[in-house]
């Protein structure tokens, strides 16, 4: 027999996971991470970065206001084919490569740095 | 009597060999759905978990901690994983997920097996998110609980209503 505490739990779980889903994280500047360093980049500028990663060379290519994965020398290619940048980071595990959004900007300065190393 | 009942009244060395046989029952089911292989990595149905939620009425806590330990050993050293993370992460999520199973199983009039086979999937889910964060030494797991919530709703609820079919059909 299902009861009312199960209904509730059921509910409750839908209304956070619905609630949190939609929330839009999406931000100008969008953080790369390597497993040797970190590097920012503003998403209004067209370009393609190469990067070294463990098992070899990444292409990630910024179009559009895009970011993707183009080439990568792991054997699933999920970050591929996981496409543009959304809510979720993209995640390339073999390769140590992460893309995530960032709110972190320079003010200090007052220029918009295309690219920095941290 | 039912069979559930009569165990209940099963005293000393024979209530240990009760804990032995359900954590071999629960053990046997695990090493069966680890020889599948599985669709996303990581990503285990835990039908183990029908057996431990039918008999949360049966044993003390400290007898399913035991038995949920002796489960996890035993998988463990079958299929060579021992002392890996993969270990750890199952023990930890398993020993809460009982406890939270446990004490949740006082508000029988509240919950049926449905409600409390999701509370626990979600109870282990999430423990194992946070113990990975520091076995693998993770930045930002935010991204995750998510999915793993969703993750946790079908498989809580796939182990629930087979639990209840299980169990009322005694």
């Amino acid at each position: 027999m299902i009861k009312i505490g199960d209904a509730s739990i059921v509910t409750i779980l839908l209304v956070i996971i619905i609630l949190f889903s939609t929330e839009n994280k999406k931000s100008e500047t969008i953080l790369i991470k390597t497993y040797e360093k970190e590097l920012m980049y503003n998403l209004n500028e067209n370009r393609i970065i190469e990067l070294n990663g463990i098992l070899g060379k990444t292409v990630i290519k910024i179009q559009d206001k895009q970011v993707y994965f183009t080439e990568s020398e792991c054997s699933d290619k999920l970050c591929i084919k996981d496409g543009a940048l959304k809510n979720m980071p993209l995640i390339c595990m073999p390769n140590y490569i992460t893309i995530t959004f960032t709110t972190v900007t320079d003010k200090e300065s007052g220029v918009t740095i295309d690219s920095f190393v941290r | 009597m039912n069979f559930y009942d009569s165990i209940k009244l099963h005293t000393g060395k024979r209530r240990l060999y009760d804990i032995m046989f359900f954590a071999f029952l629960s053990f046997f089911i695990t090493s069966l759905e680890n020889m599948f292989p599985r669709p996303v990595p990581y990503f285990r149905i835990g039908f183990a978990f029908i057996i431990i939620i039918t008999i949360l009425n049966i044993f003390t806590l400290k007898e399913l901690i035991l038995l949920i330990f002796i489960k996890n050993l035993s998988v463990a050293l079958l299929f060579a994983y021992i002392f890996t993370p993969p270990f750890y992460l199952g023990l930890s999520g398993g020993i809460v997920s009982v406890i939270i199973l446990k004490s949740m199983s006082r508000f029988n009039k509240l919950f049926s097996l449905l409600g409390l086979s999701i509370l626990g999937a979600v109870g282990n889910n999430i423990t194992q998110l946070f113990v990975s964060k520091y076995l693998f030494k993770l930045h930002d797991i935010s991204f995750l609980i998510i999915p793993v919530l969703i993750i946790s709703l079908i498989t809580g609820s796939v182990i629930g209503v087979l639990a209840l079919l299980f169990y009322e059909n005694k």
